[in-house]
């Protein structure tokens, strides 16, 4: 592997309940606007927490122009199927494919990689009825089956639709994964793309990820669990009580340099690394002093042969809940110093999209780096005990010239942890 | 720039044909059928009413505490497998190595289970339309955590962790009946890396419920030779009609070479390639010609810098239906050209049934024994040759043979191909030098 095969970013997108861009998502971060909203669905009213980061404006036939992949699609997919388009679309990778005499090398240098998050519990709901008919009764529930239920059933709700039609969409072949691992699955997209180019395995890669985290009945089991709050998603204050769920999705072209500089590719940004590791605990646990995320992060400094000082910004985790908040902040303290590197976080705006989770926080940190911009927390009063040894901030604050790395934190169930470097592109 | 190589040390195996390697292997040989009539509900009214079930299977002891709550059959079936495969490595993680060991699995769709949407439909639904705010109202009569834990998609994953202790990389796969063998490239490609020295990876599975048999029904992707369940998977025969389903969970430890050799570990083979590629057709069907198949093959002989002429066996994909069967063959020619007539291929699909998600791993762990032991397994019930299936699918039984490079290829719906490469630990090579 050389360390001259750097990895680049030349596209990306995001759909949030800020906005059905990226830019939108970014604006509204800026502006300290919240797409955190009461879910929309009146049928949810008796419901004690009804927070939700919703989309505003879904409308599948305008997000996927092919009406025949909307019947045999669910609605995750079309959230991660029209981020994939978007970041396609950004990165002007097809108008260069175009010009090429034959399309094939192309297209099988091309990865696709996904973070998917698996089956959602709606997606079941078309064998309701019959369940309900049939009431245990296997003779007449295999007989009234064909009836009462699509053909399609199963091809709507495979974890790997995303994948699949990205691939289809645009022809591309090349090496693929499609991670099912909660809350950090799109960060290990990220993470296996960014390997696949620096190894050769692959010369670009569309990495997308998607989720309805607030779908009703994850939102019931989210709530016993006593993770929801009810009144805001405040990452780090001393009201903080809980995350709120949300949709969305994100996409990002990630290519070899020589594939970039290939076709004069806008630089964005660069992935300059990666890492996931698990706490080995139980599947909800979070370990209270955060010690495994900061020998995490320490690796990963060490990898990538920085120092904390070289560290303009930290995009947190951040996702509410106060056990995850503390044992975050303690390990962000313990590598990076207290009050030290500046920190941040987006969750209070966008909602926590679990599966979709890390790379929309890695979509705005490229913001974040273009911007030379370090949006604030709009929501944040005083820093609760344990994170007082937090550089966080209400207002923005300017990424100084001279930092040219922003670390990415994402969390999820399985004790997972997972951190990016980010870096400007310096073309 | 060298290449870490990757040892194959430990085997585990809870499938149709046996809980464990040593009866999974010598029931295969002996011709022995996974497949009867579905035992674990009443499917009789179902088109397709036969699938090959894991038997007699109990979870193991040492797994029977409170970590075990969110487990569910195919997660104990994993749970079984990988700690056949540590005891058979004679090495698992411990306090001072768990950083260095990782795990990667080809995890089920992880969908919830009949009973389950059952109990959903009384408390919420009762006409079959939902009402949510019974759901509040009945929470505390519905509500368990454990209905949670079990379908969280890395729920398997998470189990594994806990149980053995691993504390470095982890992941969860899922495309479809390619990721037992995705989940095992990825695994080979951390080893290589350097982000591990030592591998839990595999896959564990079973769609053998109320919904997941009435998904494949739906599709009339299902075997219907119910009244002969012994020869209903046919690969590659030519009045196949479909496949049939299959559970289980195969594990296999993978370690960097030299530690194993240090250690005196016996090597049961190098896992030496992968080949993974996107077909990029349609969601259930692969190309007639063997395109993205044809590629998987040619880049896991690339990456493991073998030539066509070096393989001596292919364990196929093989599952019964009419397209796959039809374009892996067109694949395999595409690759192989001449050597057709003379390479052995069989698909070990015709006993076990078809695993999915778990699919790849068995058939890994089959390979891997087919090197060690020096057979073949034969293709089960391929009894009417298919003008367009014509390669040497050994179809009289075990066959004798010293094999020093075999693949094993798992393709998915949604078009997700891999191909692994196994080379026997003695293969005389000039890889990764």
């Amino acid at each position: 592997m050389s360390d001259t095969n750097r990895v680049m970013i030349t596209g990306f997108s995001a759909l949030t309940a800020c906005g059905e861009t990226s830019e939108e998502t970014w604006a509204s971060i800026l502006s300290g606007e919240t797409g955190l909203r009461e879910v929309s669905d009146e049928s949810l009213s008796s419901w004690p927490h009804r927070l939700s980061g919703e989309l505003k404006n879904f409308q599948p036939a305008k997000m996927l122009p092919d009406r025949k992949l909307l019947k045999v699609i669910s609605r995750q997919d079309i959230l991660g199927i029209n981020a994939a388009m978007q970041a396609v679309e950004h990165s002007q990778l097809i108008p260069y494919r175009d010009t090429l005499e034959s399309p094939d090398v192309f297209n099988e240098d091309t990865a696709v990689y996904v973070g998917s998050p698996g089956n959602k519990y709606f997606q079941q709901y078309d064998f309701l009825p019959l369940v309900a008919k049939t009431d245990g009764d296997m003779q007449a529930f295999a007989s009234q089956l064909f009836s009462e239920v699509h053909p399609m059933w199963l091809l709507r709700i495979l974890p790997n639709n995303v994948l699949a039609y990205t691939g289809i969409t645009y022809g591309f072949k090349g090496i693929n994964q499609n991670v099912t691992n909660h809350a950090v699955s799109g960060t290990q997209a990220i993470i296996e793309a960014y390997h696949a180019i620096r190894s050769g395995l692959a010369e670009r890669a569309v990495v997308v990820a998607y989720d309805v985290a607030a779908e009703p009945q994850g939102l019931f089991y989210y709530d016993m669990l006593g993770v929801i709050s009810g009144r805001d998603l405040k990452p780090f204050d001393s009201e903080h009580d809980g995350t709120v769920l949300a949709e969305g999705a994100a996409a990002l072209v990630l290519e070899s340099e020589a594939s970039a500089r290939a076709r004069s590719a806008v630089c964005y940004g660069e992935i300059a690394g990666g890492l996931a590791t698990t706490e080995a605990n139980g599947l909800f646990s979070v370990e209270a002093d955060g010690a495994h995320l900061s020998s995490l992060l320490t690796r990963l400094l060490e990898q990538q042969q920085l120092s904390a000082a070289d560290i303009g910004c930290i995009v947190a985790h951040g996702n509410g809940n106060p056990k995850s908040d503390m044992s975050e902040a303690a390990a962000i303290e313990a590598v990076f110093g207290t009050n030290a590197v500046p920190v941040t976080a987006f969750k209070w705006a966008m909602g926590h999209t679990v599966c979709a989770s890390g790379i929309l926080d890695t979509v705005m940190a490229v913001h974040a780096l273009q911007a030379r911009c370090i949006p604030g927390i709009a929501n944040l009063g005083d820093l609760a005990t344990d994170c007082k040894g937090l550089n966080a901030k209400q207002v923005s604050r300017t990424l100084p010239e001279d930092k040219q790395c922003v670390v990415m934190i994402n969390r999820g169930f399985g004790g997972m942890n997972a951190c990016l470097v980010i870096k400007s592109c310096d073309n | 720039m060298k290449k870490r190589r990757v040892a194959i040390t430990g085997l585990g195996v809870v499938c149709p044909l046996g809980n464990d390697v040593q009866s999974t292997w010598s029931n295969l040989l002996a011709g022995q059928s996974g497949i009867d009539t579905i035992q674990q509900f009443d499917a009789t009214a179902f088109p397709a009413r036969i699938a090959a079930e894991v038997k007699q299977f109990s979870l193991p002891k040492p797994f029977l505490n409170k970590q075990s709550r969110h487990v569910i059959s195919f997660t104990g079936y994993a749970l079984a497998a990988a700690a056949q495969a540590f005891d058979d490595a004679g090495i698992s993680p411990t306090a001072e190595s768990a950083a260095r060991w990782g795990v990667v699995t080809g995890s089920g769709m992880m969908t919830a289970e009949y009973e389950y949407l059952h109990r959903f439909q009384r408390a919420c639904a009762p006409d079959g339309k939902i009402d949510w705010s019974l759901l509040q109202t009945n929470a505390y009569d519905f509500y368990q955590q454990i209905d949670f834990g079990k379908t969280v998609s890395n729920s398997g994953l998470s189990l594994l962790i806990q149980h053995f202790g691993i504390e470095g990389y982890a992941n969860s796969v899922h495309t479809a009946c390619a990721s037992g063998g995705q989940a095992l490239g990825l695994a080979m490609q951390v080893i290589r890396r350097g982000d591990a020295d030592f591998m839990l990876a595999g896959g564990f599975d079973s769609m053998i419920n109320p919904l997941g048999l009435s998904s494949f029904c739906l599709l009339g992707a299902l075997s219907t030779y119910n009244d002969t369940p012994k020869t209903a998977s046919r690969p590659f025969d030519g009045t196949r009609n479909g496949f049939v389903l299959g559970e289980g969970a195969a594990f296999l430890v993978l370690e960097e070479w030299s530690k194993a050799r240090a250690r005196g570990a016996k090597i049961y083979a190098e896992l030496a390639g992968e080949g993974n590629t996107l077909s990029s057709y349609r969601i259930t069907d692969s190309h007639p010609n063997g395109d993205g198949a044809r590629q998987a093959i040619e880049r896991a002989l690339k990456d493991a810098c073998v030539k066509a002429s070096d393989v001596d066996y292919i364990n196929a994909h093989g599952t019964s239906t009419k397209m796959n069967d039809l374009s892996e063959t067109n694949a395999i020619k595409a690759v192989f050209k001449e050597r057709v007539t003379t390479m052995p291929v069989s698909s070990t699909k015709g006993q076990t049934g078809h695993l999915i998600a778990a699919a790849g791993a068995l058939e890994a762990v089959l390979s891997v024994l087919s090197i060690e032991h020096a057979k073949v397994p034969m293709t089960a019930n391929l009894t009417t040759p298919d003008p367009d299936c014509d390669l040497d699918f050994v179809v009289e039984g075990p066959r004798e043979k010293s094999l020093g490079v075999v693949i094993s290829n798992s393709f998915g719906f949604g078009g997700s191909n891999s191909c692994l490469l196994f080379k026997h630990p003695e293969f005389e090579e000039v890889t990764h030098e």
